[in-house]
């Protein structure tokens, strides 16, 4: 019965941590179309508006990727700690 | 559908003192005797006047990176094109090795972590080397002394950020491609098992859902997410060194 | 190949963490030895070869302009040397013209000049000759007509008279 709760406690937490996919996106989207609006101002700009624009959705996207590796660590590494703990 | 394992890498040999050489590291030898290989081809028998496209080939990738470290960091980081150039195709091929089947060498933290650590401590060398000892020292009570252990978090933050995100990506990539095999193969086996008789065993064995899709995916998470990955964690190794060297007036 | 087991997804192994930097700075080594250094030894030579070109270029470009400058002296001066030969020609045919010119008029002044007091002599002579006839006509005439013989020294001055008049009137 604990190794269950355990499970389901790790499994529930790790969906809820994806939940830090959601900022990231809304984030990179508004940047995507803040260059392309800057792109089509200036489009000879374009490859340095590009390579802005991916470092910043690189930078963004840390967030997403924490919550990412939380969710990791919740399905492969907590499970083991916590039943050796019980 | 029970059988779906996402692990590390395999441990291949143990050496004494508890020593372990994993998958990892040979996949990451593999990927530089290949580097080291292409160079040396590249480069040998090289003219001053050109007459072959290996030698054309090796001078736009030497003034490629350079003009790239340049630009980014200014004349006098040069030294540091060989560094750069290492790193952004140590990633790149290790982040490619996925698409021959083989464990790539940057879905282990160890190595991303490692490299981060690398440019962890050029940036405090940098900051140390323009400001001074106490001056740096001073920068973390800054604007006031109970701000210290959030400067310190902070400061520990750069390179554990570029670690995790490049793990990220590269890691969950593989997680997602292994999921939607094993699902590929779950519907494969549902669709085409309920085919009569011999025909219907013969053909839920066959991989036919999953020829096509895994390709479109490992597209995406192999090569896009490889490269820009590469891209970025050498882009943000130059800035953050160059900013680090830049005088604070 | 010893299989020894898996590592767990997410793990840190300081060991792993040395090899992997070591790992990046070893490429770093092979990249800058065989790939940096070799081609940036030939860009440096190719950049002094360049440059050897550049002065060679502009030596022989210099070298050039200066093969024109005497070229284009020597010409002008040739120029010149034929301008002052047809002047000095041209001057030295006229001269001789005008000279030739002269000389021919003269010449013809002298033969006409000559040519007119042949005539003149000639016409005096024969005046002189048609005088002394006459007067010798007139005397044997006039002896004639006296029937004696006139003196010839007494009388000659009164007959030249005669014959002056007569040759007036024969000159009108």
């Amino acid at each position: 019965m604990e190794r269950a709760l355990v499970l389901m406690g790790c499994a529930i937490g790790a969906g809820l941590s994806m939940i830090a996919g959601i900022g990231p996106g809304i984030g990179e989207g508004y940047a995507v179309g803040k260059a392309c609006e800057a792109i089509a101002r200036q489009p000879e700009q374009k490859g340095s508006v590009t390579t802005t624009m991916l470092m910043g959705c690189a930078i963004a996207e840390t967030t997403g990727i924490y919550g990412l590796v939380v969710g990791m660590l919740l399905i492969f590494l907590a499970p083991g700690m916590f039943l050796n703990r019980l | 559908m029970s059988d779906i394992s996402v692990s590390g890498a395999k441990i291949l040999f143990e050496l004494p003192f508890g020593l372990t050489i994993s998958e990892t590291q040979v996949n990451m030898w593999i990927v530089m005797a290949v580097i080291a290989a292409i160079c040396i081809w590249l480069t040998h028998g090289m003219k001053v006047k050109p007459d072959s496209k290996r030698q054309i080939v090796a001078e736009f990738l030497v003034k490629t990176v350079t003009n790239f470290v340049e630009s980014n960091m200014g004349k006098r980081f040069s030294g540091f094109t060989p560094y750069v150039a290492a790193l952004f195709s140590l990633a790149l091929c290790s982040s490619l090795l996925s698409l021959l089947g083989m464990y790539p060498p940057t879905s282990d933290l160890n190595t991303t972590l490692g490299w981060a650590l690398v440019t962890f401590v050029l940036i405090t060398y940098y900051k140390i080397r323009t400001s001074g000892i106490g001056k740096y020292l001073k920068g973390f009570t800054e604007p006031v002394f109970l701000m210290t252990p959030m400067n310190i978090i902070g400061e520990m933050a750069t390179p554990v950020s570029m670690a995790f995100r490049m793990f990220g990506n590269v890691a969950s990539g593989s997680i997602i491609s292994t999921l939607v095999y094993a699902g590929l193969a779950w519907l494969n086996q549902a669709v085409f098992g309920w085919l009569p008789g011999v025909l219907g065993d013969m053909a839920a064995e066959l991989p036919i859902l999953q020829l096509g899709i895994p390709a479109i995916l490992s597209i995406y998470f192999d090569v896009f997410s490889g490269v820009l990955q590469a891209f970025i964690f050498c882009m943000l190794t130059m800035l953050y060194i160059a900013s680090a060297a830049e005088v604070e007036t | 190949m010893l299989l020894a087991g898996t590592l767990e997804f997410i793990s840190l192994n300081v060991w792993h963490i040395v090899m992997a930097i070591g790992n990046l700075l070893i490429l770093m080594l092979i990249l800058k030895k065989f790939l940096f250094k070799p081609v940036q030894k030939i860009l440096k030579q190719r950049e002094e070869e360049v440059a050897k070109i550049y002065s060679d270029a502009d030596d022989a470009l210099a070298k050039a302009n200066e093969d024109k400058n005497t070229y284009e002296q020597k010409m002008m001066s040739a120029k010149q040397e034929a301008d002052n030969l047809i002047k000095t020609a041209t001057e030295r045919a006229k001269q001789e013209s005008s000279e030739i010119v002269a000389a021919a008029r003269s010449e013809a002044e002298r033969r006409l000049k000559n040519a007119d007091e042949d005539i003149e002599l000639a016409k005096r002579k024969a005046a002189d000759e048609m005088k002394n006839s006459i007067s010798e006509m007139v005397i044997g005439i006039a002896e004639q007509v006296v029937e004696k013989e006139i003196d010839a020294d007494a009388h000659s001055a009164l007959i030249d008279e005669a014959i002056d008049s007569l040759g007036d009137m024969y000159e009108k």
